[in-house]
């Protein structure tokens, strides 16, 4: 008896963990056939490979430590579509039904742009953050273990485009210290 | 009787030891376009700046070996044979990026050293990339900052163009 519960627990955790991050992948999967959008996936497995290397500073050891406790990351993104406002309400609508939190929106002329979130009993498993301009359109899920402070230090000193739009965190963060 | 059990025990020993390198069975009957290996005195070699950093970064790869082919030296068929055949050998696929231009899969084996393997393939040409050992990522930061101010790096691009600011 004790094995079948152990069971049916072990089954119903392994659901849900693919739930979180199912409506990106779904979003990401509509995307994948279609040669005007660039898809990237990075598995938990390449995160893990970076967790046995020494820091050299304090720096470094905060970028290895928000790497470290990443499980996932996926990108899509195109820079010459139509509709790309269209995508990024369409896009924003589906993980905003998906029990995502908003964590920030930036509007400005040129594009919009919103953070959200999965948050459990404090601890943020994934962050999506959709971009949707004129022609211009990016989604970028990260899951695991989620630091903001440091996801947001480790987007500051990466000099990789698309990744510059986490530097807005930090005045998530700001907001929310005081 | 005892000396034979020892004697097929060490050859035993020995082929488990021997790594079967699939990326070398793939160049084996290929014309490479261009072929780079790279040791740790090489890969210190290009590094003419004498950037510390850079030296920190790869301090951990033992080898790296860059192949490039024309077209046609390969049909789709055949990346997907050397896929499978590193995916038998332990290999697991870590990253994949796709556009229409591009399509990049890199896989890795664990292991003390690791080792990495990047297929890279577009309309015209097929890029293998194979690394023994481990890139140290805590310091591309501080590489990309000094590249960027010396104007070198524009190659880690997501997203379209950049915003002038």
């Amino acid at each position: 008896m004790k094995k079948i519960v152990f069971v049916l627990i072990t089954v119903c955790m392994g659901f849900t963990a693919d739930a979180q991050n199912d409506v990106v992948t779904k979003l990401f999967n509509d995307y994948y056939d279609n040669p005007d959008f660039t898809k990237v996936s990075v598995s938990s497995k390449m995160f893990e490979l970076f967790t046995n290397i020494e820091p050299g500073d304090e720096n470094e050891k905060d970028i290895l430590d928000a790497i470290s406790k990443l499980k996932g990351l996926k990108v899509v993104a195109a820079d010459s579509v139509k509709d790309a406002k269209k995508l990024y309400t369409n896009a924003v609508k589906k993980i905003s039904a998906n029990g995502y939190d908003e964590l920030m929106e930036v509007k400005d002329a040129g594009e919009d742009m919103k953070f959200m979130i999965k948050e459990t009993n404090g601890i943020i498993s994934e962050l999506v953050m959709v971009v949707g301009g004129n022609k211009a359109f990016f989604i970028l899920s990260l899951y695991g273990d989620i630091d903001l402070k440091k996801i947001s230090k480790l987007s500051k000193s990466m000099n990789i485009k698309g990744m510059d739009y986490l530097k807005q965190l930090d005045k998530s963060e700001n907001k929310e210290g005081q | 009787m005892r000396y034979r059990i020892i004697f097929f025990s060490i050859i035993l020993f020995v082929s488990s030891c021997e790594q079967h390198n699939v990326v070398s069975d793939f160049i084996e009957n290929r014309n490479t376009g261009l072929s780079l290996y790279f040791y740790p005195s090489t890969l210190r070699m290009i590094n003419i700046d004498r950037n510390e950093e850079y030296d920190k970064m790869i301090r951990d790869v033992e080898k790296a070996r860059f192949f490039r082919f024309d077209s046609g030296q390969f049909v789709n068929e055949d990346i997907s044979k050397l896929i499978k055949d590193l995916q038998e050998n332990g290999f697991e696929e870590v990253m994949s990026v796709r556009d229409k231009n591009q399509d990049i899969r890199v896989l890795a084996l664990e292991r003390k050293m690791p080792e990495f393997v990047v297929v890279s393939k577009n309309k015209d040409e097929l890029m293998l990339l194979e690394i023994n050992g481990i890139i140290n990522v805590a310091k591309i930061p501080k590489l990309t900052q000094t590249f960027s101010q010396n104007g070198f790096l524009d190659v880690l691009n997501l997203y379209g163009e950049k915003k002038k600011k």
